[in-house]
């Protein structure tokens, strides 16, 4: 089974913190990761490292083979914690954008999407619901061919319906010959998704494993073995 | 980088249209100035001189508000959400911030042609003016040497700016997210840099004194008397302030693609 990240004694500092520490890990191809932990663990960190948007201070990353950076970019669908679109865009616009942009990305899959989330090409960014620009960046994100999707919190701000809509998409287009790394705090409602699972913890990997194997060793499900891992941190 | 500059117009597009609405009613404004006035010089001549006048310097303030929207929209992209889609596009730093440096030489351009058509069809319609203007406006807009010093203050404007750039995206590598002590760095480096460029500035001209471009500018335009005079504009410091610029193009570019934390 090829290898589609590969990460080893990654290291993160910023000035006054360490944001993470002596990480390593690997993602097999056609695997879905969770990455789980509670804030300021170090998620967004590593998936922005993951992304090319923060560059490491030690160790070594490895995605499709190539560091991050311009290559890697080209096959990483990163979806941020933040609404990273511009107000001025409309729906329709936003795809543009990312078809201009990105190789991979296929029109047609994105006007499904579109269509699934209720979502019409003319709404401008600026004047949706923050569920329906979650909805929005999803879609963008999903209608790319990338090998490895990187999402951070992509529930945020979601009612069920939309979170249902949005688990519907990511089942519907994951691909055997891609990955995807996920982070989340509601774990109950993704934990059977995941073949993987890595817990974080002030910057370091504090569990590790096959998400089955996890649950049968531990006869416990992800969201109990969370809750074990993190003491009384609340899940949603 | 193209797509890029195409993106950032487009999102600029109610921008310009309201910035270029204000303009152009400014110099209906102005010109309205003029009605009922009559065409005796002695009697029309301070409003005719002062309209264009006024008119190039809310040009000059249009510019500058411009310049303002530049950095903000860059230092937002740096410390904003935005940054995530910019900078996650699978472009180099240099294709980013190239891209920037080709909006700035639109809104430099834009604000010099739509300056001087606002300045000149004033000018042609000032009592007392005109009549000694109009016979030399085609004239003037062939002169070559007002050419070559417009393109010098663009070249020297667009490498204040890549300084500009430069000091914003320095700032944030040093200060990761802290957005107010970045932009405190970032000053620090624009106000340091531009100090030690004024002067070595100083000292190259002194070393090289003498090296001057002659330029006549205005030779077409007699009605402003001096016209017909050279005026001799330093070379050496505004050459080492266009190398200074492309240094921090070259630096800034490599700060994006190898130490940016977003």
């Amino acid at each position: 089974m090829s290898m589609l990240v590969q990460i080893s004694n990654l290291t993160k500092r910023y000035i006054t913190t360490t944001a993470l520490s002596d990480v390593s890990l690997e993602v097999p191809e056609g695997h879905i990761m969770g990455l789980l932990g509670p804030n300021g663990s170090g998620k967004t960190t590593l998936m922005k490292i993951l992304a090319g948007l923060v560059s490491p201070t030690s160790g070594s990353v490895l995605v499709d083979g190539m560091a991050p950076g311009v290559g890697t970019k080209a096959t990483v669908s990163f979806l941020p914690d933040v609404n990273h679109l511009d107000r001025w865009m409309s729906v329709g616009e936003a795809g543009d954008f990312y078809a201009d942009f990105y190789l991979d990305f296929d029109r047609k899959r994105f006007e499904e999407l579109l269509a699934i989330m209720r979502l019409t090409a003319g709404q401008k960014i600026g004047s949706l619901s923050k569920g329906m620009v979650e909805k929005a960046r999803v879609s963008l994100v999903f209608s790319r061919r990338a090998r490895l999707y990187v999402l951070d919190e992509p529930f945020g701000g979601l009612d069920p319906l939309a979170r249902s809509q949005v688990l519907d998409a990511l089942v519907a287009n994951f691909r055997t010959d891609c990955s995807m790394i996920l982070s989340t705090q509601m774990v109950a409602d993704v934990e059977r998704f995941f073949d993987d699972v890595v817990f974080l913890d002030g910057g370091r990997v504090v569990l590790a494993g096959d998400a089955e194997d996890l649950r049968t060793r531990r006869g416990a499900s992800i969201e109990d073995i969370y809750r074990e891992v993190y003491g009384h941190v609340e899940t949603r | 980088m193209w797509k890029l500059v195409r993106y950032q117009l487009r999102g600029r597009r109610l921008l310009y249209t309201i910035g270029l609405i204000i303009m152009g009613a400014l110099t209906l404004y102005q010109a309205t100035r003029f009605i009922g006035m009559q065409e005796n010089p002695a009697q029309s001549a301070p409003v005719s001189m002062g309209v264009p006048l006024t008119m190039a310097l809310f040009w000059i303030l249009f510019y500058t508000v411009m310049t303002v929207i530049n950095i903000v929209t860059y230092t937002q992209d740096l410390y904003g959400d935005t940054g995530y889609l910019v900078f996650g596009l699978p472009l180099r730093g240099a294709a980013i911030l190239g891209s920037r440096i080709v909006l700035l030489v639109i809104d430099t351009l834009m604000t010099l042609l739509g300056g001087m058509t606002s300045v000149i069809v004033l000018a042609c319609l000032a009592p007392g003016l005109a009549q000694q203007i109009r016979p030399w406006v085609g004239k003037f807009l062939l002169t070559g040497d007002y050419w070559v010093m417009c393109l010098g203050v663009l070249v020297t404007i667009v490498s204040f700016m890549a300084i500009m750039f430069f000091g914003v995206t320095f700032g944030k590598t040093l200060t990761n997210s802290k957005k107010h002590l970045g932009s405190v760095f970032s000053a620090l480096v624009v106000i340091a840099v531009l100090w030690s460029s004024a002067r070595l500035g100083l000292m190259l001209e002194t070393r090289f004194n003498g090296i001057n471009l002659s330029l006549s500018p205005w030779q077409n335009l007699p009605i402003l008397g001096a016209g017909t005079q050279p005026v001799q504009f330093p070379l050496v410091s505004p050459l080492m302030f266009v190398t200074l610029g492309v240094l921090a193009f070259a630096v800034t570019s490599w700060l994006m693609d190898c130490k940016l934390n977003l």
